[in-house]
């Protein structure tokens, strides 16, 4: 069983693993209300168990810097919704940082048991296929090491371009809160988070897909 | 998972003093002869006892008709026959309370269409008489040191300190070889088999507290517990190296284009990973196993990264630095006052500018310049050492000043890449191997046993060991 992105994101919260603050919109008004609540700019998406891959159907509006832009955002995405999926909601979430944008995943294998990985994030993950992988339980030396595989990292740390340094303790710090809630958790089957924005002053799961077992 | 009697049944096995050969035959050219063969001309010690109501004798030895009628009755059972008669002599053997036996036979679950069923059986009586069955599907075991040459092919056995265990009997044997062309002894090779029984976890357990190996070298195509064996590594590899060898690798390709995230692993990527988390130390080919465990066998990991080369021609350092100093390495130059001693050990013909690599060129293969500037080096503040020498048939080596010179240094880390023709290299080589300084004979094969060697050091610091 998927969770819906707002539940995900709950359940990650109660465990400690820093998110994004995000809202349940139940309508327009109540979107602009969230927006000013959480401060702008915010993000709205489309909250869907069936479709996961958010960007592929058009269900994120990022940037929404005012409360006109975020009723025009809410009308698009509800008319996305009556054709997708009606069952999905749609969130109001604060805007990320600019920061570094990481993937950190987790599954528990058939034959491998719980396995944590991380890889640069966002699109780009399926592309360049730079990700690494550690068994779970692991020490944060472990972690590092892995960390250290990825091709991208050194960069990424550095910062790259316009993108602050990620900083390396925030990001080791939400993996290993990340593998504390895994192994604590039996009915988790997989988790996603795609991105985790990294700064110099903090790292954030800005989406998250949760797999249950059903 | 065996059980705690199965564990110790397995480590009497793995020196057994009494063993029968059940399908022994005095046929050359049949299996049967194999184990027969290779213990009796191996130096064994303890009792050989072929099993074959045809015979009543065989290579000068007392040939039983059963193993009922062996008294007292052996440790071992190495059973040369079908997979439907294996089976059944498994069963008498663990009515016997023999304590292992050896399945030579393939044909089980990976061929036959019957072969779950047999292989169920033969679980079924492993556990029944908590007995560990070897292989089935599998050239056995030799526990070289012992004398113990179990296996149906032919083995270098030269005894020594590297424990070479394999999912591929003819990988296994390569990498034998190769060790043998390195004149490094073994101290075992097994053949895991199938692992119906006894899988790779259970073998490194057996062995993992014997002092007498220095490194384990794995060959592994795939398990089906790899949980099980990334544990055993965990539980050996604080105490003794382990080398692996992956084989089957490609599927991954396919798998990793599974689309969501969880599934991009790839089964080798998860593999990888796992060697490392576990502190093995992964290689590409079969001279890569025996090169790294050779190293790891007979060095001592260094306790840093700073390296010094020393050579006379620039090439094969270069090369060598390449893969070196890519895995983390470091050449910090020699101070003036060591600079200038090694000036003076060359002499007047000083050609190029001193630094590190120390590249001696010229008057480097004068035995003489050669020790005199190792001699300077040793006493600097590195970590390890590459020592290349170029063989000429015309010019001795300073091989008794090498192991002198470095036996005064034990703290430190050194890797001879003695270069040359196999015919020219060959005795070299083991001279040096005999006398405990590790030696190989490219370039490249000394970057390899040094970057084996840090990741060692790496491991250690890693896991608080040091």
């Amino acid at each position: 069983m998927i969770l819906p992105e707002h539940e995900a994101n709950r359940l990650l919260s109660d465990a400690g693993i820093p998110v994004m603050a995000l809202a349940v919109a139940t309508g327009p008004e109540s979107a602009r209300e969230a927006a000013g609540r959480l401060g702008f700019p915010v993000a709205l998406k489309l909250s869907s168990a069936k479709y996961t891959h958010k960007s592929e159907i058009g269900g994120i509006r990022l940037n929404l810097n005012n409360a006109d832009e975020v009723s025009g955002a809410y009308a698009e995405l509800d008319s996305l919704r009556n054709s997708l999926d009606p069952e999905a909601g749609i969130i109001v979430e604060a805007m990320a940082p600019k920061g570094a944008e990481l993937f950190v995943g987790y599954q528990r294998h058939e034959q491998f048991g719980p396995v944590v990985s991380v890889g640069l994030g966002g699109v780009f993950l399926e592309l360049t296929g730079d990700v690494a992988f550690r068994l779970l339980p692991a020490k944060r030396a472990d972690l590092r090491e892995m960390l250290q595989e990825l091709k991208s990292w050194p960069k990424l740390n550095r910062g790259f371009r316009s993108i602050p340094p990620a900083n390396e303790d925030h990001l080791l710090n939400l993996i290993e809160c990340v593998a504390k809630f895994a192994l604590s958790r039996k009915e988790l089957a997989e988790l996603d988070l795609n991105p985790v924005i990294v700064t110099p002053d903090g790292a954030w799961a800005a989406d998250a897909r949760i797999v249950l077992d059903s | 998972m065996l059980t705690p009697l199965m564990e110790w049944k397995l480590k009497r096995a793995l020196r057994a003093r009494r063993i029968a050969v059940v399908g022994a035959s005095p046929e050359q050219l049949s299996i049967g002869m194999g184990p027969v063969f290779n213990l009796a001309n191996s130096g064994f010690t303890g009792d050989i006892i072929p099993v074959n109501p045809k015979y009543d004798r065989m290579l000068g030895l007392k040939c039983y008709s059963d193993m009922e009628s062996i008294e007292p009755p052996p440790d071992l059972a190495i059973l040369v026959l079908n997979p439907r008669l294996s089976v059944d002599m498994a069963e008498r053997a663990g009515k016997l309370g023999i304590c292992a036996v050896t399945i030579v036979v393939g044909g089980f679950n990976e061929i036959r269409t019957d072969g779950d069923a047999l292989n169920d059986r033969l679980r079924e009586i492993a556990y029944r008489y908590e007995m560990p069955v070897i292989g089935p599907n599998t050239l056995g075991f030799s526990s070289v040191r012992e004398g113990l040459n179990g296996i149906f092919w032919h083995l270098p056995n030269e005894p020594g300190r590297v424990a070479v265990i394999s999912q591929s009997g003819g990988v296994g044997l390569s990498i034998a070889n190769c060790l043998e062309g390195l004149h490094c002894g073994l101290s075992h090779f097994i053949g895991v088999g199938n692992r119906t029984v006894v899988d790779f976890g259970d073998y490194l357990r057996a062995l993992g507290e014997d002092s007498g190996i220095g490194a384990f070298a794995l060959f592994v195509e795939g398990v089906a517990s790899p949980r099980s064996l990334y544990e055993a590594i965990c539980e050996v590899a604080a105490r003794t190296p382990v080398v692996v060898y992956k084989g089957g690798k490609s599927e991954a390709v396919s798998k990793a284009t599974v689309t969501h995230t969880g599934s991009l692993a790839g089964e080798y990527r998860l593999y990888r990973a796992m060697f490392r988390q576990a502190g093995a130390f992964e290689v590409e080919s079969s001279q890569e196993t025996a090169v790294a465990a050779k190293a790891l066998a007979m060095v001592r990991a260094p306790r840093g990264n700073k390296l010094c080369a020393l050579t006379f021609t620039a090439g094969p350092c270069i090369v060598a630095m390449d893969r070196l100093v890519m895995n983390g390495w470091e050449l910090p130059d020699l101070n003036a006052r060591a600079k200038a001693k090694v000036v003076g050990a060359i002499g007047e013909k000083t050609p190029v500018e001193i630094q590190n690599p120390v590249d001696l060129t010229g008057p480097g293969f004068v035995p003489k310049v050669y020790t005199g500037v190792l001699e300077t080096v040793l006493a600097e503040d590195y970590d390890a050492y590459l020592l290349v020498w170029n063989c000429n048939p015309f010019i001795r080596p300073p091989l008794i000043e090498l192991v002198s010179f470095i036996a005064k240094h034990p703290e430190k880390s050194v890797v001879v890449a003695v270069l040359g023709s196999f015919n020219d290299t060959g005795p070299h080589v083991r001279y040096l191997s005999s006398r405990g300084v590790c030696a190989v004979t490219t370039p490249e094969d000394g970057a390899l046993a040094l970057n084996a060697l840090l990741s060692r050091h790496r491991f250690l610091q890693r896991e608080g060991l040091r």
